[in-house]
């Protein structure tokens, strides 16, 4: 190889490994990390029964959500909004993973999560973990969720123990995880459509 | 003569002036856009516009669905990180003419537990108003998340 192929060759790949590390400015609804493996999540994946493993997601970018079924109001806009990106992402939506972690083992359980999932897209895939498993996984990706329980003295209808019907606060928004298994991003759940189609398209065209 | 004719006239008005009178201590509650959200689960969630059309304020100081076991005015709030659906104990203020709107991201009217939901068309939701009482409501639902 002569010097200037060598030259040409050395420059191409210090431009890669530039572009690869290269870290998105982050703006008022999303953040951008280091290239550090995203924390491992292993469980149930409720569409089909099978294990589910994070890690073998790679090749695809991830964008992860964690909620729960009687989430009512918030996260129907995150499954709406990942049919927004899906669609404007358009053929490199083939690449993408739609992972949704239940933040309540206790009523979201195997079956009547599964059904919930194909009633929303069966493309989504809804991940179950018990109680021992999921706390970890809330630790390592510093989600917050907080039980919220009816206090029984405020309703008249006594005959009825309100204190299973709990709502749950969570952390929303989205974690992008990239084909090659790394965290990547944070986007919260006010972040524009264009940001997060953005974010995954960036990951998605990295060199690995 | 005189007098009895001003006799018959005080009594002709007097029913409609009584009238007048329990018209302004009646608070009128209009319901508009009634709607819920019904997952297979019995979870669901109520939302409407509610109109207080008298001179006086109201509050919707709670909510019942008969058809559920469980059902509680929440309010959803959103900061930049978490999101919460709070209990609202004591209910929604209305001000005298004027909306309070139960609506997505919101306030709104969350149940639990209703059975066979699959079998369900319509809810009905007993809205309790410290002024007005009770106004009832039958509301179209949707089965699943609404997209």
């Amino acid at each position: 190889m002569s010097d200037t192929s060598c030259t040409s060759a050395l420059l191409f790949g210090l431009a890669s490994a530039l572009v690869s590390c290269a870290r998105q400015p982050s703006t008022q609804t999303s953040t951008w990390f280091d290239h550090d493996p995203a924390p491992a999540i292993a469980g149930l994946r409720v569409n089909d029964g099978r294990p589910f493993r994070l890690s073998d997601q790679k090749g695809s970018a991830v964008l992860l959500s964690f909620g729960y079924t009687s989430c009512l109001e918030l996260c129907p806009d995150t499954f709406a909004t990942v049919h927004r990106v899906l669609n404007a992402l358009d053929a490199q939506a083939a690449r993408v993973r739609f992972v949704y972690v239940t933040v309540d083992p206790e009523r979201d359980r195997p079956e009547p999560f599964a059904k919930f999932m194909a009633s929303v897209d069966p493309r989504f895939q809804g991940i179950f973990l018990d109680q021992q498993r999921l706390l970890p996984v809330l630790s390592a990706y510093h989600v917050t969720v907080r039980k919220r329980v009816p206090d029984p003295e405020s309703y008249a209808r006594r005959d009825v123990d309100p204190t299973g019907y709990y709502t749950l606060d969570h952390s929303s928004g989205f974690w992008l995880i990239d084909p090659a298994g790394r965290l990547r991003a944070r986007f919260l759940h006010e972040a524009p459509d264009a940001e997060i189609v953005s974010g995954v398209r960036t990951v998605l065209q990295e060199p690995n | 003569m005189r007098t009895a004719m001003l006799l018959s006239i005080a009594l002709c008005l007097a029913p409609a002036g009584c009238a007048k009178a329990q018209a302004s201590s009646t608070a009128p509650i209009r319901v508009e856009g009634a709607t819920a959200m019904l997952l297979a689960s019995g979870t669901g969630v109520f939302y409407g516009r509610i109109f207080n059309a008298s001179d006086s304020p109201d509050r919707l100081r709670s909510a019942a669905v008969p058809q559920a076991a469980f059902a509680q005015l929440h309010e959803t709030v959103n900061d930049a990180e978490v999101s919460s659906m709070r209990a609202a104990p004591t209910g929604f203020p209305v001000a005298a003419h004027a909306t309070l709107k139960l609506a997505h991201g919101g306030k709104h009217l969350m149940f639990f537990g209703v059975k066979n939901p699959d079998k369900v068309s319509a809810l009905h939701v007993l809205l309790s108003f410290d002024r007005a009482g009770v106004v009832a409501i039958d509301a179209p639902i949707t089965h699943g998340i609404a997209q």
